[in-house]
């Protein structure tokens, strides 16, 4: 980069500041380049600005759509097609359904899939730092050629802790502790309700799984959706507590480990999912399953929007606050028997 | 109480009417509200507030540029300095902030401060509809009505603030989420109308109160196309209090009622021992509570006219009312 910032043109400048100017000028540059050492989740050291003006991120749904709510300069993202979203056009998952943030409507590049990162738009959007999951880990090198790249886990690390990762990498930590706070406030708020309706809410037990056609998964980590079942203090069936990974496909004979005061699923209508066909799906793999577990049995198997659920911002946080309260603690329940 | 208020927007349309029939000044525009029509500066830069939840919230939400509002003070709480209800607890904003000046409690504000901030807009309430020469003194003042839908309050409140445009550009967003929700509310429960719901508030000095009109809440039941009892639907005023021998005819597929953490001995469990006292046995021959179908919304969050609660509201509902299974009511 060498264009000049508009300030430290010559002929605006009266004579008498010339010398200020000229310092100025030499200043900034110097400025731009102050780097910091930042590792990243691979347990690289990485030389980052110390204050990036021009991030690029591949991976919209958990970087970009947080980047965008941080107030963090967003020069490029990967993006998703899908059928009906956005007419087709590439768009900015999570972002988009969070903020209505697109391509089309700010001056953010599209610089392809992140399973297949366009880099030769991406060198073109002039980043000075690139961020990206270990999904497109494989280009890494490619990557560090165009600007510091830093690559930052998003399946196993609680929702928090990777916030704050990506808000450190972009020099957007104050503005995060600002809304941590304010989340802060809100989850105090539903403590109380939790308390005053479920006493001890260690005692209430919510588990998330979903059936994709033979797969049955359940989730150790599911984004906002077990952050918040952590801060409220729920708990989870032993078995899925104790996987290893955010989430594990277990076989079908482990259903009854599985069963809970609660059962969360989601779907999501970008991908023809909807609760209904999510719980065909139950159906199909597990007959009776409605039946033989708890909570669906009881109406108490309750189904997210994942566009609400995933993306990483404390708007959905929140939302996530208010629909695990209402659902659990501002309703009675038949619980789950010894 | 309505005929006082028609008076005085009588007086006030009165009072203001030489100025209107004149035609306003240079960078200002007529503007109708509540009370009147009233010339107010095309782009206000100074905006004093009466109340944090249905004004404050939305000016807050489209960066309007706020002076002065009013607030509470509570003994306990924020170290006995007055803050303000909802936009403290959802948006983190205190006196002080972004040069926000407490004016007063709404009931007994302090003109002299108000002046002192040299306003060129004060947007009220109806509830302070009797000070309104008085603040029409100090600057253009409009008033807006507390009970009507809860989209129509923040349009009025942004056109007077003259950012229609931020208002207009938040709405294509919760009409997405709508046209979402709208979807699979049709695909899980055929036609929504079928669904009715009741909002529901016991209190133990003055039994069960019944709402027809509430802040977000009946903006989204609405916008999904659920609907209230016949009983609550063709209610005359927004609130009616219902004695316990008609309690039958508010029965409903969900009970809604709200609660607060914002005052003492408010929440869930002080509602329902509320119920318990005013209605013996509800629990049991109310069909909502009966199955687990009695919901309990946080007061303070949809109350604030925002956007942010409109959305969060509508996800409540989706979730509790539309994507969980539930025992409907036979009618």
């Amino acid at each position: 980069m060498s264009a000049a910032p508009t300030a430290c043109t010559w002929e605006r400048i009266r004579p008498l500041t010339r010398l200020l100017a000229i310092l100025m000028c030499l200043a900034l540059p110097a400025a731009a380049q102050d780097t910091r050492g930042f590792t990243d989740d691979q347990g690289r050291e990485v030389q980052i600005p110390a204050a990036p003006q021009r991030i690029a991120s591949i991976c919209a749904e958990q970087f970009t759509t947080a980047l965008y709510e941080l107030g963090a300069p967003v020069v490029a993202s990967s993006g998703r097609t899908a059928d009906g979203v956005n007419g087709g056009a590439p768009y900015i998952r999570g972002a988009l359904t969070v903020f209505d943030l697109s391509f089309e409507n700010s001056d953010i590049a599209y610089v392809g899939d992140w399973k297949e990162p366009d880099l030769e738009a991406i060198a073109a959007a002039s980043p000075d730092l690139i961020v990206i999951s270990e999904n497109t880990a494989a280009v890494l090198d490619q990557l560090t050629a165009i600007a510091p790249t830093v690559v930052l886990d998003y399946r196993d690390t609680p929702w928090l802790d990777r916030y704050r990762r990506l808000a450190d990498a972009a020099g957007r930590l104050p503005k995060f502790e600002r809304r941590l706070a304010s989340y802060n406030r809100r989850l105090e708020a539903g403590r109380i309700v939790v308390a005053d309706a479920l006493g001890d809410p260690s005692q209430v037990s919510v588990a998330i799984a979903e059936v994709f056609g033979e797969r049955f998964l359940v989730y150790r980590e599911y984004s906002a959706l077990t952050e918040v079942i952590r801060d409220l203090g729920f708990s989870m069936p032993p078995m899925i507590a104790a996987t290893e990974a955010g989430f594990t496909e277990i076989s079908l004979e482990r259903l009854p480990e599985v069963d809970a005061d609660f059962l969360i699923g989601t779907y999501n209508v970008f991908f023809d999912q909807t609760p209904s066909s999510q719980r065909a799906a139950f159906e199909a793999l597990l007959p009776m399953w409605d039946e033989v577990l708890h909570a669906p049995r009881h109406g108490q198997h309750i189904y997210v929007d994942r566009n609400m659920v995933r993306p990483l911002s404390f708007e959905m946080l929140q939302t996530t606050l208010a629909l695990l309260v209402t659902n659990i603690a501002g309703r009675d329940f038949v619980p789950l028997p010894e | 109480m309505r005929l006082r208020l028609a008076l005085a927007a009588a007086i006030a349309a009165f009072a203001i009417q030489p100025a209107a029939a004149q035609g306003c000044g240079d960078g200002q525009r007529l503007f109708t509200h509540d009370a009147g029509e009233t010339c107010i500066p095309a782009d206000p830069q100074r905006i004093v507030s009466f109340d944090s939840q249905w004004i404050g919230a939305p000016l807050h939400e489209i960066g309007a540029p706020v002076v002065g509002s009013v607030g509470y003070v509570t003994e306990g709480r924020n170290d006995g300095r007055p803050y303000m209800r909802s936009l403290q607890e959802i948006a983190g904003l205190n006196f002080g902030d972004g040069g926000i000046t407490f004016i007063g409690n709404w009931r007994s504000p302090d003109f002299e401060v108000i002046a002192g901030l040299t306003p060129d807009l004060i947007i009220i309430l109806d509830a302070s509809i009797d000070i309104l020469d008085q603040l029409s003194a100090i600057a253009p003042t409009v008033v807006i009505a507390e009970s009507q839908p809860w989209l129509d309050t923040y349009r009025q409140v942004a056109d007077a603030a003259g950012r229609s445009d931020a208002y207009e550009a938040q709405l294509p967003l919760y009409q997405a989420e709508l046209a979402r929700a709208r979807a699979i509310a049709a695909a899980r429960l055929g036609d929504p109308a079928n669904v009715q719901l009741v909002i529901a508030v016991p209190t133990f000095d003055e039994g069960l109160w019944v709402s027809r009109e509430y802040g977000a809440i009946t903006q989204v039941m609405r916008d999904l196309g659920f609907t209230m009892p016949a009983a609550v639907a063709n209610m005359e005023e927004e609130w009616t209090q219902f004695s316990p021998e008609l309690v039958g005819e508010i029965d409903a597929d969900f009970m809604l009622t709200t609660y607060t953490t914002f005052f003492e001995n408010d929440g869930p469990d002080d509602k329902r021992a509320a119920f318990d006292a005013i209605l013996p046995g509800w629990s049991e021959f109310l069909h909502a509570p009966r199955n687990n179908q009695h919901l309990f919304f946080n007061r303070e969050r949809i109350r604030a006219v925002m956007f942010a609660s409109l959305q969060e509201t509508l996800q409540v509902f989706l979730t509790n009312v539309v994507t969980r299974d539930f025992v409907a009511l036979e009618r």
